[in-house]
C-alpha cells in the first residue's frame, strides 16, 4: 500500500496508486460512463434503509479502496482518502448510473436497495468481482447482525470488521507477482460485433436468465467441460449463429474472460487481481458445430489458464506500466492514448462473459440469504456483456446491453432450453 | 379470475422462446411476444426485478412531480404578483394586470396537469387545455365589451377546429399501426383542412358569406405533401435512401 503524508495538516490524507488494471479505466469516464458492475444479495425479508446505512458506515473504513475518490496526478491517476459519508440510494431503473465523483459524494460505488435486495454497483477503478463481493457480503453480514442475528465476524467470503486492515488486502499483487521474464504478445485480429439501435445514454438493458446449477453442471459434464467453458461455448455459438444470420463477412467470434489470479497466486488483495483470455472460433475455416465450439473452447482456455502465461501476460501489461518513458508523459497525453488503446483492444472481442462463482459466505447467513446476482454494466463499444453467479443451487445469468435488440440474449437462452435446461427470465423492459 | 395467493402457482411460458417469465413481464424480453396465460390474467400489481422509472424510495415519483408542479407554480406567480401590485400601487384598482393574470393562468394549466396527474393521460390534458382556452377567450371577450358576439361566432369555433385537429393527430401518433410517414401524411391533411375551416369561419364572421381563396393556396401544398408521404411509404428504398441520407 502506498502511503504518503503532507506536511500540509489539510491534507494529511492517504493515497493508493492505482493499480495494473484499473489504469485504463480512467481514461473512459465522461459524464455519461463509468465502467461500473453490480453485485446483490436478495434477502429473506424487506430492507431496512436506515440499518443498511449503519451498516454501510460501519464496512467502510475496514476497506480503504471503497473510501477513497479519485483524483488527477501529473502522470497518473490516484486514489485519495475520501472523509465523506456515503449515502444508501433506493434502487432504479436502469441500474449502474455513472460513478463520478462530482454526482456521488466522490465515492466509486454505490449501495441500493430495493424490496429484499442490497445491490454493490462499484467502479472497476476500485476493485474487481472478488473484491465487490467481500464488501457486499461483509456489508451484508453486518447488516443482519444489525438487526439482531448472530453471524461471526470471520468466515468464508467476509472481512473481520473488529481485525486491523492487513497491507496485503491493499497491496497491487500485478506488481507483486509479475516476474518480467518473458512477455507475451498481445496482438488480436478484429472480432465480429452485433450492430444495433444504441439506447441512449445512461440506459442499460438487462435480461436475467434463472437457471438451476444442477441442470448446467450435468449438460456441462456431457461435454467434458466446466460449467464456465460450457456457457462460453453458449455465448459463441449464440454469436456465431447471429453472425450467420445476419452478416455477410465471416469475422472472427471472440469472447473474453476475465480470470481470476487470486486462484494462482497467495493474493488477499481487494483490489483489482485478474486478466483476460479470449477464446473463441474462426467462421472463415468452415462451418461449425456446438461439439466443436465447446471442445475448442475448452481446450483453449485450458491451455491459457497456466500460471506461466498468465505472467507473461502480467509481464507485457506491466512492462508499458514501469516503461519509464511512458511513465514521464503527462496525463493530460496519456488519457487520450489509453482512451484509444481501449478502444481498438474491445474491438478484438465479440462479447465478455464473467463467471463469479457460487458466492461465499459463513453457513450463519445463508438461511438470511435468497439469492445472488452478478451484471456488468453498460458495455463500452461492445454491445452485449454476460455476467454469471451462483447461489443456493440457482444460477443467474445477466446479459447487459447498450443496444435495443436481444438477438444474442434471445439465442444464448433458447440454446439453453434447447438442450433441457429451464430457464427464468426477468428483465427491466 | 383467480385470487391473487392462487396466481403465484401460474407460471407463464413464452410460447416463442419456451422459458419461464417472472411474474412482471407482461411481454417476453427476448423475443417481444405477448404473454397469454389462459388460466390467469397478467397481474398489473406482480413487483418488478428493478423499480419502475422514475420510481423512488417514496413510491411511484408522484412527490418529485407535484414539487415540479409546485416549482413551475412559484415561477408563474412572480410575474403576476409583481403586475398586480404595480397595477394597483399606481391606479388604485385592478385593470390590464387582470389580463396578465388571465395569461399567466391559461399558460399555469397548459404545464402543471402534465405533473399534477399521476398517470398523465393525452385525452384529459387536451380536454383541460380546451377548456382554459375557451374560459381565456371568454374573459377577453367580457373584457374587450365589444359590440359584436365574437366569442360564439369566431373564437369558439377556431378553438373547436384546432382542438379536432390536435386530437386527430395526437391519436394517430398514439396509434401503433400508424407509421412516421403516415402521421406526418395525416399531419398535412388535418393542418389544411383546418386552414379551410378557418377562413369559412372567419369569412362567415366578416360577411356572413362564403368564398373560399387563401386557405386554398395553402391547402393545395399540404394535400400534395400528404400524397408525397403516402407514396414514399410505399416505396421501401427510396425511404431508406431518404433516412440515410437524413440521417442525425
Amino acid at each position: 500500500m502506498q502511503k504518503k503524508k503532507s506536511k500540509n495538516d489539510s491534507k494529511n490524507k492517504t493515497w493508493l496508486k492505482l493499480d495494473n488494471a484499473a489504469n485504463i479505466y480512467p481514461s473512459l469516464i465522461s459524464r455519461n460512463f463509468t465502467p461500473n458492475f453490480r453485485v446483490s444479495l436478495s434477502l429473506s425479508e424487506p430492507v431496512n434503509p436506515e440499518i443498511l446505512q449503519k451498516a454501510t458506515e460501519n464496512c467502510l473504513p475496514r476497506f480503504e479502496n471503497f473510501s477513497s475518490t479519485l483524483k488527477k496526478g501529473l502522470f497518473w491517476h490516484y486514489l485519495e482518502h475520501n472523509d465523506n459519508v456515503p449515502v444508501v440510494e433506493y434502487d432504479s431503473h436502469f441500474p449502474m448510473r455513472p460513478l463520478i465523483s462530482k454526482y456521488n459524494n466522490g465515492f466509486h460505488f454505490r449501495v441500493c436497495y430495493y424490496e429484499n435486495r442490497i445491490a454493490l454497483e462499484v467502479m472497476h477503478v476500485i476493485t474487481d468481482g472478488t473484491g465487490a463481493t467481500y464488501f457486499l457480503c461483509t456489508l451484508v453480514a453486518e447488516y443482519l447482525r444489525l438487526t439482531g442475528k448472530k453471524i461471526p465476524y470471520s468466515g468464508p467470503g467476509i472481512i473481520d470488521l473488529k481485525a486491523k486492515p492487513s497491507p496485503e488486502e491493499m497491496e497491487d499483487s500485478f506488481r507483486k507477482y509479475t516476474r518480467f521474464k518473458a512477455r507475451r504478445t498481445r496482438k488480436e485480429t478484429s472480432a465480429y460485433h452485433i450492430k444495433g439501435t444504441k439506447l441512449p445514454h445512461g440506459e442499460v438493458g438487462i435480461i436475467t436468465g434463472r437457471v438451476p446449477v444442477a441442470a448446467v453442471k450435468e449438460k456441462a459434464k456431457q461435454f467434458n467441460a466446466t460449467i464456465t467453458e460450457y456457457l462460453t461455448a453458449v455465448l459463441v455459438w449464440s454469436l456465431y449463429l447471429h453472425q450467420k444470420e445476419h452478416s455477410k463477412k465471416e469475422v472472427a467470434i471472440k469472447v473474453t474472460i476475465p480470470i481470476n489470479l487470486r486462484n494462482h497466486y497467495p493474493s488477499k488483495t481487494l483490489r483489482n487481481f485478474s486478466l483476460f483470455i479470449n477464446p473463441g472460433i474462426e467462421p472463415k475455416y468452415g462451418d461449425w458445430d456446438f461439439d466443436e465450439i465447446v471442445s475448442d473452447v475448452q481446450h483453449f482456455l485450458r491451455l491459457n489458464n497456466k500460471e506461466k502465461f498468465l505472467n507473461a501476460n502480467m509481464s507485457a501489461n506491466l512492462g508499458d506500466e514501469i516503461n519509464p518513458f511512458i511513465r514521464a508523459v503527462p496525463l493530460f497525453l496519456k488519457t487520450p492514448v489509453l482512451h484509444m488503446y481501449f478502444v481498438s483492444g474491445e474491438d478484438k472481442y465479440s462479447s465478455t462473459i464473467s463467471n463469479l462463482g457460487e458466492f461465499k459466505m459463513p453457513e450463519e447467513m445463508k438461511p438470511y440469504i435468497e439469492r445472488a446476482d452478478f451484471i456488468l454494466g453498460r458495455p463500452y463499444i461492445m454491445p452485449t456483456n454476460c455476467a454469471v453467479a451462483s447461489f443456493n443451487g440457482i444460477m443467474s445469468i445477466s446479459f447487459g446491453r447498450s443496444i435495443k435488440e436481444t438477438d444474442c440474449e434471445r439465442e444464448f437462452f433458447r440454446t439453453l432450453i434447447k438442450m433441457g435446461i429451464p430457464v427464468k427470465i426477468e428483465s427491466n423492459q | 379470475m383467480p385470487s391473487r395467493k392462487a396466481l403465484q402457482y401460474y407460471m407463464s411460458y413464452c410460447v416463442n422462446c419456451g422459458v419461464e417469465l417472472h411474474e412482471s413481464e407482461k411481454k417476453c424480453p427476448l423475443c417481444d411476444t405477448v404473454v397469454l396465460n389462459p388460466a390467469a390474467a397478467f397481474d398489473d400489481n406482480a413487483k418488478p426485478v428493478f423499480p419502475k422509472l422514475g420510481e423512488n424510495a417514496g413510491g411511484d415519483g408522484s412527490e418529485n412531480r407535484r414539487l415540479t408542479a409546485l416549482i413551475i407554480s412559484i415561477v408563474i406567480a412572480i410575474p403576476v404578483s409583481v403586475c398586480l401590485i404595480t397595477n394597483y400601487g399606481i391606479s388604485k384598482s385592478l385593470t390590464w394586470s387582470l389580463l396578465v393574470l388571465a395569461i399567466m393562468s391559461l399558460l399555469w394549466l397548459f404545464v402543471t396537469p402534465f405533473f399534477l396527474m399521476k398517470k398523465p393521460k393525452v385525452t384529459n390534458i387536451l380536454l383541460i387545455d380546451l377548456a382554459a382556452v375557451l374560459l381565456f377567450l371568454f374573459i377577453l371577450y367580457k373584457y374587450d365589451n365589444a359590440q359584436r358576439n365574437w366569442f360564439v361566432t369566431l373564437a369558439v369555433p377556431v378553438t373547436l377546429s384546432a382542438f379536432t385537429m390536435i386530437c386527430i393527430l395526437a391519436a394517430s401518433i398514439r396509434s401503433n399501426s400508424f407509421s412516421s410517414l403516415t402521421t406526418a401524411a395525416v399531419f398535412f391533411l388535418s393542418l389544411g383542412a383546418f386552414i379551410v375551416a378557418l377562413e369559412v369561419i372567419t369569412d362567415l364572421y366578416i360577411s356572413g358569406g362564403v368564398s373560399l381563396l387563401w386557405s386554398l393556396i395553402v391547402l393545395a401544398p399540404c394535400a400534395l405533401l400528404a400524397l408525397l408521404c403516402v407514396i414514399l411509404k410505399r416505396k421501401k428504398q427510396l425511404k431508406d435512401e431518404l433516412k440515410r441520407r437524413f440521417y442525425i
